[in-house]
């Protein structure tokens, strides 16, 4: 395998997030306006994306985003672009933070403060993202070792039930045909984008990286969007679903494990993506942190680092505080919106960059 | 310098977490069971009864359980008045099953599943009956072979326990999901309360907001053949005098809505059994066998289509004819409107494929 492994473990590692980014509620509210054709239309534009970028990247061997711009955009230009998506990691890592605080407050202790669940995670956050690249990469490997097989055991355990309804999940196959709104094809993109993290990454792989097998990221990418798309379909009906803020977790509770520590499959599935979503966190705020750091001059990055961090945590306490459940559900949906956009300017840039170094 | 500031994370959060919700094990009532009934008071809208566990003191005791009601106009006042009546905090997280009175599920019976629903401490895995002569009557029965407070209630559902085929299990989400999917109507088990035990042996069919038709044991088993398959139940077959009982090792169903000019559905059942007792004293040979099987069939045929059309006479859609119709049709924006006038005059063919392996031991 390899060090190849690691690109494909951030991969999987956005495929299986995917239900703490909402992608499921947005999906899940078009079904039957389109969200299949959107699915479908996702992984075209994905994979040509991955396909440019990693044309684009194989040019660097080594490098990260703040290297490949200094060289080869104007200063403005690089700082404005680090900034932009700095912005957009850490919003990516916001999400599921915010998603983590409602449930846990919601499903693990009532009687807890929303403000102490989120200081006590930031703090956990704060000093993670700090950590090394490599570490991060490592660790992400172990947890994922631990949690994807209880991942695929829920997803096995959920369709193998007699009580889903394959009826339900074939009408809203039937709604297969119509015009995806640009919402939910940015929602279903979102399982794809794992590739992007390369561009931190890419340092600790010193070049030895290669985007190979892109179809099976494509098939894998459906597979991951259809489970987490029809199981709450299949369980909560083709027009119960849309009643619940979190159609996973109301799903994953309608299940029982007889003979294991708890019934309530709900807890596992809490614990799952609790840890998953955590690391995923934690490796979106190294990669925007490492990108804004890179705005200021190299002698004050350490002290630099502290107080974007800082910053982080002001705006995430911010938002906790400011935002209900809806508001975060539409700020999520923009976001996913914006975040298609970046992503091809992302890849924009970096073809640029790389044609500008071809041209040299 | 590292280790220093991990030990001090670690201590912060060791203060912060300290489980249980701040409330000891011992300073909480666990609620296992939940009865809604029909008010007697006019003023009020529902009666709620609320079944306590009561931790045996000695081990070796049997279980102790406390049932305590209020009436009010909403289920969370009538939480809030039951919970100045007692000592320690109530604990929903292990409610196993809510009991609908008789009576209340005659009128809509939606809004008590708001609260159901909407609350996240309870399991949407609790199961949820009807029960006669109320939910509070149910709650208050104690079989003397009962360990834990409400095992003898709880376990005919799960599948721990007996395996009865006329017990039907319902989710409280499936209610929930049943009671807003397009051609798919909640049913409910119905669960007596004798002296001792409860007798559960019949259905009740939903049209979304309050009980329509009830099942006799017969069609409860029938509904259940249908909608999961059985794997132990039994069929009488009378033949000529002869009475003969076959224990069915396997029953399933499967259908087709076949469209057209005259629309139908077209149903084919599957039993395989063998044959249990019989009051003949004839030996069973290969030939009553075969007479059995062609009885037998006979038998099947008919009780499925009374119960096909008992349900669609009341109009109501247990097993999912009308959601199998959707997801059948490309014509998304009419279906539903058409299967609604086919439904009702549409024609119920059953086959049924009766098969019996051996006589038994003996011929």
């Amino acid at each position: 395998m390899g060090i190849n492994r690691y690109l494909y473990y951030l991969i999987f590692l956005n495929m299986i997030i995917n239900v703490v980014v909402l992608v499921p509620n947005i999906l899940i509210n078009d079904r039957f306006n389109g969200a299949l054709m959107a699915m479908l239309v996702s992984i075209p534009i994905s994979l040509t994306l991955i396909y440019f970028f990693g044309k684009a990247i194989a040019r660097f061997p080594g490098m990260g985003l703040p290297e490949i711009l200094k060289d080869h955009l104007p200063k403005w230009g690089h700082h404005s672009t680090l900034f932009l998506f700095g912005v957009m990691w850490y919003l990516i890592g916001l999400i599921p933070l915010l998603v983590f605080v409602s449930i846990i407050k919601d499903y693990i202790n009532q009687d807890n403060d929303r403000l102490l669940i989120i200081s006590v995670l930031l703090i956990l956050l704060v000093f993670c993202c700090r950590l090394n690249s490599k570490t991060l990469l490592y660790g992400m490997e172990v947890l994922l070792v631990i949690n994807v097989p209880l991942v695929l055991f829920l997803i096995a355990k959920l369709l193998i039930n007699k009580e889903m309804n394959w009826d339900a999940i074939l009408e809203i196959g039937t709604h297969f045909f119509g015009i995806p709104s640009l919402q939910s094809i940015a929602a279903a993109t979102f399982m794809f984008t794992g590739y992007t993290n390369m561009v931190i990454f890419q340092r600790i792989f010193e070049g030895k990286f290669k985007f190979k097998h892109i179809w099976m990221i494509g098939v894998l990418g459906l597979l991951f969007l259809l489970t987490s798309f029809f199981i709450p379909i299949g369980y909560q009906g083709t027009d119960g679903v849309a009643n619940y803020m979190l159609p996973w977790l109301v799903t994953a509770d309608s299940i029982r494990i007889e003979f294991f520590v708890v019934e309530r499959v709900l807890y596992l599935f809490i614990f799952v993506y609790i840890s998953i979503g955590l690391i995923g966190t934690i490796i979106f705020w190294h990669i925007a942190l490492d990108l804004l750091k890179n705005i200021f001059p190299e002698k004050s990055r350490d002290k630099s680092s502290w107080a974007i961090l800082i910053l982080f945590s002001a705006v995430a306490m911010t938002l906790e505080i400011f935002l209900n459940e809806y508001d975060r559900y539409d700020f999520t949906s923009a976001w996913l919106i914006v975040r298609l956009f970046g992503e091809l300017l992302l890849v924009l840039i970096m073809s640029y960059a790389a044609r500008k170094k071809a041209l040299k | 310098m590292k280790t220093i500031r991990l030990t001090l994370i670690l201590i912060l959060m060791l203060t912060v977490f300290t489980g249980c919700g701040l409330k000891d094990i011992d300073k909480r009532f666990f609620v296992i069971g939940i009865g809604l009934d029909q008010p007697e008071d006019e003023d009020n809208k529902i009666k709620v009864s609320l079944k306590l566990a009561i931790p045996p003191k000695e081990s070796g005791k049997s279980a102790e359980f406390q049932v305590l009601t209020a009436e009010t106009e909403t289920i969370t006042e009538a939480v809030r008045t039951i919970k100045s009546k007692v000592d320690k905090e109530l604990d929903f997280g292990h409610t196993k099953i809510i009991v609908l009175g008789q009576k209340l599920v005659q009128n809509d019976v939606r809004f008590v599943f708001d609260w159901l629903q909407r609350r996240r401490d309870i399991q949407k895995i609790a199961f949820i009956t009807v029960g006669k002569p109320s939910g509070l009557e149910v709650l208050n029965v104690k079989p003397p072979s009962e360990t834990l407070p409400a095992d003898s209630l709880i376990l005919p559902f799960g599948q721990g326990g007996v395996e009865s085929p006329s017990v039907v299990q319902q989710k409280l989400y499936q209610f929930y999901q049943k009671t807003t999917e397009r051609g798919l109507d909640p049913i409910l088990p119905i669960v007596e309360a004798k002296k001792e035990y409860f007798d559960i042996k019949q259905a009740g069919v939903f049209n979304k907001k309050k009980l329509k038709v009830e099942l006799s044991k017969e069609e409860t088993k029938m509904f259940n053949m249908i909608n999961t398959g059985l794997e132990h139940t039994d069929v009488k077959i009378k033949r000529d005098n002869k009475t003969a009982m076959v224990a069915v090792e396997k029953a399933s169903a499967d259908y087709d809505i076949v469209q057209g000019k005259k629309p139908s559905i077209q149903m084919n059942i599957d039993i395989e059994g063998i044959v249990e007792e019989q009051t003949s004293r004839d030996p069973v040979t290969e030939k009553a066998l075969q007479k059995y099987e062609k009885a037998g069939s006979k038998e099947v045929k008919a009780t499925a289509l009374s119960l096909l059309k008992k349900l669609q006479k009341e109009n109501v859609d247990p097993i999912g004819f009308g959601l199998r119709y959707r997801s059948r049709s490309w014509n998304n924006d009419t279906e539903w409107e058409e299967w609604q006038s086919i439904y009702p005059t549409i024609d119920f063919k059953v086959k049924v494929d009766f098969k019996l392996l051996t006589p038994g031991i003996i011929k």
